[in-house]
């Protein structure tokens, strides 16, 4: 009993009161529910218009009825083979509890909000000063709280990478605990068959165990991965489709071919400047403002970034530093055309732990305690992971509580526009409604969004091929059996005017209109059956 | 000690936290049915008729203001023809002949900016059918249906329904219909009457309706043939 209190003593020193008279962990709650309560202005019960999430939460409910891991939305029913499993299993999981969307939101919510709960667990094993303003920046975060407000595989990424993190750091502190260990190394290889882009998580886990010398952890992980992928391969038959959406030079017009190295390198260069002047402000910082601004902020930020970034390279945090730096890697390989904060979101709390550490480690440089010389007071500062000289923690602050400010205000004005479907999706929706009340569920329709439109109207569909030859178009009509396809106008994308609506021109006697709207133009045609 | 206990209550604060998040979130939400909520027509034709009016109120309300401070003459005149087409809708729910002037008087507002503009004339038919007006009535059907190429399917090479669209198409079809019947009762020319009614068969596009009409006009044609 003495021994517990003397062990103790230090722990309950360390956690006193930061200001206010307010303990740390108290704090933490008070972000929780801000976070929640913001969670709450942002729900909406229905699927986001995104696509992908249909689709996760077709996966869930084709496990749940034990179809398999298959889209059910497409009439022949195929395996799966790109969408990662993890997540489609969370989702099997609730609806064994309720089928409703909402159900599924609610628990993804729930995830969100654990989400800064881990990250406060990880990050205070790595600074004390800066935990509570990033908690504060997590909780409060636009981008973050977007996808805990949605279905897709962000958050629970974002999860299994933070408690595989945290399940590391506890099972070094204690290798003897046989079961942690492999807690830990189960869980590591969560954010791998999360999403793809997890693939850096284990490079880097792989590569910060090795320079760590902690090697029985990089066997052990690479091990039980090597296991996992060869099930997944067995059971989806699990293609290269992944990587030749990385190659080509653009998925919707796939007759461009693939890309060329120098086309490649191009790219990366695009998306560095891309990534590095906007999309890195509307993801750590959303507000709308001159252009000037927003690429100066985004700038700063990522200067800022890169100094927290170094000092946790050389620091104890190598793990995170390698892991950041491989996941950009994957991102700057990506189409152009989808890089956006949705690629951010699986590594946000880690850049504004660095924001925070580059600020933090330029205060202690400009106010701090000084060495002899610069490389003295650097290597002190990376060594020692010295913290910043009192006054300089204001400075944090009132910066931590303006980025806090501007993500709250992104997020109210953002949940009004959330709430409301634009007049195409409203025509869309319409379409999928009159299928439903007018046509057996045996119908098959051709339309560009099939999963949002299988969960809608209960008719499977399939996708219409991006050609531009009208024949391949009415080869996969026919062959797949389409009873109806549907001209959308979608303000978001052309495809349907480009390969879909040439076909409905080339052959007007294949198809008869059933139902239109205006206000954008959308119709549905009957495909007349040679 | 004291922390202690505080670090080891937390997972029961958290769960009792999130379990009333949840009941929160599901109770502000649990009014929402996925496919309660449907999309334009089909939502509108299973309205009650006040929900209508109150609807249709607010969206004329919206359209004279559009049509106050628009300066464009072309867009002018489909706010008048929509305002008209609005009011319409009203006076076929409420039977109220104050909406079926003010329908009136939109239309022909809007055929004074453009006397080709799509619906105008139909409604004015159909303003004068329900005034028992049937010679105006077939004069504005006859100048509706022969505005619409049949042969189209309403493509243009800008688009689809630039200039055709389904609302035109859809006037058109109703003034064929229209046409079939009153050539077939008021004004009895058999030809002229299968004319009209194959014009609108070509034209139809929901195959209930067309069975529906196809059985009445029979009908008609069956008491005449007797």
């Amino acid at each position: 009993m003495n021994k517990t209190k003397a062990a103790s003593k230090p722990e309950t020193a360390a956690k006193k009161p930061l200001f206010l008279a307010v303990s740390q962990s108290a704090w933490v709650k008070f972000f929780i529910c801000l976070q929640l309560l913001l969670l709450a202005v942002q729900f909406t019960p229905d699927l986001s218009t995104n696509g992908d999430d249909a689709r996760y939460y077709l996966l869930g409910k084709s496990l749940h009825d034990g179809q398999g891991y298959r889209q059910i939305q497409h009439p022949s029913k195929p395996i799966e083979n790109i969408y990662p499993m993890v997540f489609p299993i969370m989702l099997a999981i609730v609806h064994f509890i309720s089928s409703s969307i909402m159900l599924a939101k609610i628990a993804q919510g729930i995830l969100g909000a654990l989400v800064t709960l881990l990250a406060f667990y990880l990050f205070k094993v790595y600074s004390k000063s800066l935990i509570l303003p990033m908690i504060a920046l997590c909780a409060t975060c636009a981008t973050l709280s977007q996808f805990g407000a949605s279905l897709m595989s962000e958050i629970p990424y974002l999860f299994f990478s933070l408690l595989a993190l945290l399940l590391y750091e506890k099972s070094i502190a204690d290798p003897k605990k046989a079961w942690l260990f492999w807690l830990t190394i189960f869980i590591s290889i969560f954010p791998m068959h999360c999403r793809s882009v997890g693939l850096a998580f284990s490079v880097s886990w792989v590569l910060a165990t090795f320079i760590s010398k902690k090697y029985r952890y990089m066997f052990a992980h690479i091990a039980v991965l090597a296991v996992s992928v060869f099930i997944y391969h067995k059971l989806t038959t699990w293609d290269n489709s992944y990587v030749v959406l990385i190659l080509q030079r653009n998925t919707y017009n796939p007759e461009l071919g693939l890309a060329t190295p120098a086309e490649l390198v191009t790219r990366v260069f695009q998306n560095i400047q891309e990534y590095s002047t906007h999309i890195i402000q509307r993801s750590l910082i959303p507000f709308e403002g001159p252009p000037a601004l927003i690429v100066l902020t985004s700038i700063s930020c990522v200067a800022l970034i890169f100094v927290g970034w170094l000092r946790s390279m050389f620091g104890p945090m190598k793990v995170l530093s390698l892991y950041t730096c491989v996941y950009f890697g994957i991102l700057l390989m990506w189409q152009t055309q989808w890089s956006s904060e949705r690629f951010v979101a699986g590594i946000i709390p880690f850049l504004y732990f660095f924001l925070l550490q580059g600020v933090e480690t330029l205060l202690t440089l400009a106010f701090g305690k000084r060495e002899k010389s610069l490389k003295e007071t650097l290597t002190a500062l990376i060594a020692t992971n010295r913290e910043a000289p009192l006054s300089s923690k204001g400075i944090v602050w009132a910066l931590t509580v303006l980025l806090c400010l501007s993500n709250i205000v992104f997020q109210i004005n953002f949940s009004k526009t959330l709430k409301s479907l634009g007049p195409d999706w409203k025509n869309f929706y319409s379409c999928a409604d009159w299928m439903r009340n007018n046509t057996p569920k045996s119908t098959v329709v051709m339309n560009r969004k099939v999963e949002l439109f299988y969960v809608r109207s209960q008719r499977q569909g399939v996708m219409y091929p991006y050609s531009h030859d009208v024949n391949n178009v009415m080869k996969v009509i026919d062959t797949s059996g389409v009873d109806y396809v549907v001209f959308d106008n979608f303000y978001w994308t052309s495809t349907t005017r480009q390969y879909l609506y040439p076909a409905i021109e080339a052959f007007p006697n294949r198809f008869q209109m059933v139902y239109a709207l205006n206000n954008p133009p959308t119709a549905i045609y009957k495909v007349v059956k040679q | 000690m004291k922390t202690a206990a505080v670090v080891k209550s937390d997972p029961f604060i958290y769960a009792v936290l999130f379990a009333v998040w949840a009941l929160l979130v599901y109770s502000l939400n649990m009014k929402y049915e996925y496919f309660g909520k449907e999309f334009p027509s089909v939502a509108f034709e299973k309205q009650s008729p006040q929900a209508v009016q109150k609807s249709l109120t607010d969206a004329i309300v919206n359209s004279r203001r559009a049509l106050a401070s628009e300066k464009n003459r072309e867009k002018q005149c489909t706010i008048a023809a929509a305002v008209g087409a609005t009011y319409f809708q009203i006076f076929a729910a409420s039977n109220n002949a104050l909406y079926r002037d003010s329908s009136e008087t939109f239309c022909v507002t809007a055929l004074r900016l453009d006397s080709t503009i799509g619906v105008a004339h139909y409604l004015l038919g159909e303003i004068a059918l329900s005034k028992s007006n049937q010679s105006a009535a077939v004069s504005y059907y006859e100048k509706e249906a022969s505005q619409f190429a049949t042969s189209s399917l309403g493509v243009t090479p800008n688009g689809l329904y630039n200039a055709k669209d389904p609302t035109t198409r859809m006037a058109a079809m109703f003034s064929n219909l229209r046409l079939a019947f009153l050539y077939s009762t008021a004004f009895v020319d058999g030809q002229k009457a299968q004319g009209k009614f194959n014009a609108y068969l070509s034209l139809e596009t929901d195959p209930q309706r067309r069975q529906s009409s196809v059985q009445q006009i029979q009908k008609y044609w069956k008491t005449q043939t007797k």
